[in-house]
C-alpha cells in the first residue's frame, strides 16, 4: 500500500512537471519572436518553410518522405538484413515468434491507416472546421520544437503508465515477452495498445492546425532513433569504448534512448545491475527519464530479455488481448489469469553465456 | 470478451484520451492563446 502511495505521489508529481514542459515550446515561440519585435501569429503572417535535406541524402529522401507508408518498412527490413546477417537472433526467432513479430509488423500497417486517415481527414474538420493550419505561423524550428516535446513526452507517459498501472500492464506486454530485441520485435505490440497510442493523434492535430513539416521532421528523427535503440546492433559500444568519445557519451545517454539504455528496459530480471524493466521509458528522448528519476544509465548490455513469465503464448492472443484469450494456463493473457505475473512467485530460468556478452533465458 | 474486459478497454481508452487532451489543451490552447493577445 506504502508503495502505491508513493507511486500514485510521483506520478502527481511528475505530471505537474510534464504541464510546463508542455508549455516551454509556446513560451519560447512567443519570446523569440517578442526579442525580434514581431507578432506573426496576428494575422498568421509566417510563411511555412519545408525543411530541405542536404544534396547527398537525395537518394534516402523518398524514404524519409513516405515514413508513414513504405519508408518505416524499408528501414526496418534494411536493418533487420543486417542483424540477421550479422546472426544477432541466434536461436531465438522461433515458429512462434515470427508469426507474432510478423503480425504485429504488418498488420497495424493495413489498420491503423485508414483510422489516422479518418481521423485526420474526416474528423478533425468536422470537430475543428475552422482551425486547419491556423497555427502555420509557427516557424519550422519552433513547431519542431513543439511537436517533439508534445509527441514524445505524450508516448513517455503512455509508455510508463502502461508499465506502473497493473490494468494497463497487459496491453503492453506483447512488447516485452520477445526474449530478443532487434527490428524484429520493435514493432512487436498488441494492437489496442498501437490503435489508441495517445501521441499519434496528438501529431496527427497539430498537423492539421498548421505544424506539418515539422511533424514530417521530427518523426523522421524519432524513427531512427527509436528504431536503433531496439536494434540489436550496438552503435553506442564505441562510445563507451573510447575515452575521447566519452563526453559524446555522456550527453546522448542522458538525451536520447540508446540501445544500452532501452535494452536495459527489456530485460527479463534487475537483478543484474544492468537490466531495468521498471523504468528507462524514454522512447526518443531518455531526458524525460533523468527529469523524473525513472531511468538507470548503463553502459552495459543485459543478459537476457523478455519477461520471466512468458509462457509463448498464442500469436491471437498476444496481438488481441482481451478480444482473444490465452490457453495457457496461468498466463496472463488467459481468462481469469494474473493482472502482472510478477506478484507471483517467479519460474526459475538459467542463463547461458554466449558471445558479445549475451545470454538466453531458458524456462526451467 | 467479459463484461471485466469491457471496463478494462474503457478505462484504457479513457486513460488514453486524457493523456492526448492534456497537452493538446497546452499547447494548443496556449498558442491559440497568443493569436488572441491584444494588438499591441
Amino acid at each position: 500500500m506504502a508503495q502505491n502511495n508513493t507511486l500514485t505521489k510521483n506520478i502527481g508529481r511528475d505530471v505537474t512537471i510534464s504541464l510546463f514542459i508542455y508549455a516551454l515550446p509556446v513560451v519560447a515561440v512567443y519570446w523569440y519572436f517578442v526579442a525580434q519585435g514581431q507578432a506573426p501569429w496576428l494575422n498568421n503572417a509566417h510563411t511555412p518553410v519545408a525543411f530541405s535535406a542536404p544534396k547527398f541524402f537525395n537518394f534516402i529522401q523518398p524514404v524519409f518522405k513516405n515514413l508513414q507508408t513504405w519508408g518505416f518498412i524499408v528501414i526496418a527490413l534494411v536493418l533487420g538484413i543486417i542483424e540477421f546477417s550479422l546472426g544477432l537472433y541466434d536461436n531465438h526467432w522461433t515458429k512462434s515468434e515470427r508469426a507474432i513479430d510478423i503480425v504485429c509488423f504488418i498488420a497495424p500497417k493495413v489498420l491503423l491507416t485508414p483510422i489516422t486517415a479518418f481521423f485526420g481527414l474526416q474528423l478533425l474538420p468536422f470537430v475543428l472546421p475552422h482551425f486547419q493550419n491556423v497555427f502555420s505561423w509557427v516557424p519550422f524550428w519552433g513547431g519542431v520544437f513543439v511537436i517533439a516535446i508534445a509527441d514524445d513526452l505524450t508516448q513517455y507517459w503512455y509508455h510508463r503508465l502502461h508499465h506502473q498501472l497493473p490494468l494497463l500492464w497487459r496491453f503492453h506486454r506483447t512488447h516485452h515477452s520477445a526474449p530478443y530485441m532487434g527490428m524484429a520485435m520493435a514493432s512487436r505490440q498488441n494492437f489496442i495498445y498501437t490503435v489508441f497510442f495517445s501521441q499519434i493523434y496528438l501529431t496527427a492535430t497539430l498537423v492539421y492546425l498548421g505544424l506539418g513539416y515539422a511533424a514530417l521532421f521530427v518523426t523522421v528523427i524519432k524513427s531512427i532513433i527509436t528504431l536503433s535503440a531496439h536494434s540489436s546492433i550496438a552503435w553506442d559500444k564505441p562510445l563507451y569504448k573510447y575515452k575521447a568519445l566519452h563526453p559524446v557519451a555522456w550527453v546522448l545517454e542522458r538525451l536520447i534512448s540508446t540501445p544500452a539504455t532501452h535494452h536495459a528496459h527489456h530485460a527479463d530480471t534487475t537483478d543484474d545491475g544492468v537490466g531495468y524493466y521498471k523504468g528507462n521509458f524514454g522512447n526518443m528522448f531518455f531526458i524525460w527519464d533523468v527529469i523524473f528519476g525513472t531511468g538507470i544509465i548503463t553502459r552495459q548490455y543485459p543478459m537476457s530479455f523478455g519477461t520471466k513469465h512468458y509462457k509463448q503464448e498464442e500469436w491471437y492472443a498476444q496481438f488481441l488481448w482481451p478480444i482473444f484469450k490465452s490457453k495457457k494456463a496461468g498466463s496472463e493473457l488467459s481468462a481469469g489469469g494474473p493482472q502482472v505475473a510478477e506478484d507471483l512467485p517467479a519460474p526459475a530460468t538459467l542463463a547461458v553465456n554466449q558471445r558479445d556478452g549475451r545470454a538466453a533465458a531458458i524456462p526451467a | 470478451m467479459a463484461f471485466d474486459d469491457v471496463k478494462i478497454l474503457s478505462k484504457k481508452i479513457l486513460i488514453g484520451i486524457v493523456i492526448y487532451l492534456v497537452p493538446l489543451i497546452i499547447i494548443g490552447g496556449g498558442l491559440w492563446l497568443l493569436t488572441h493577445l491584444p494588438n499591441k
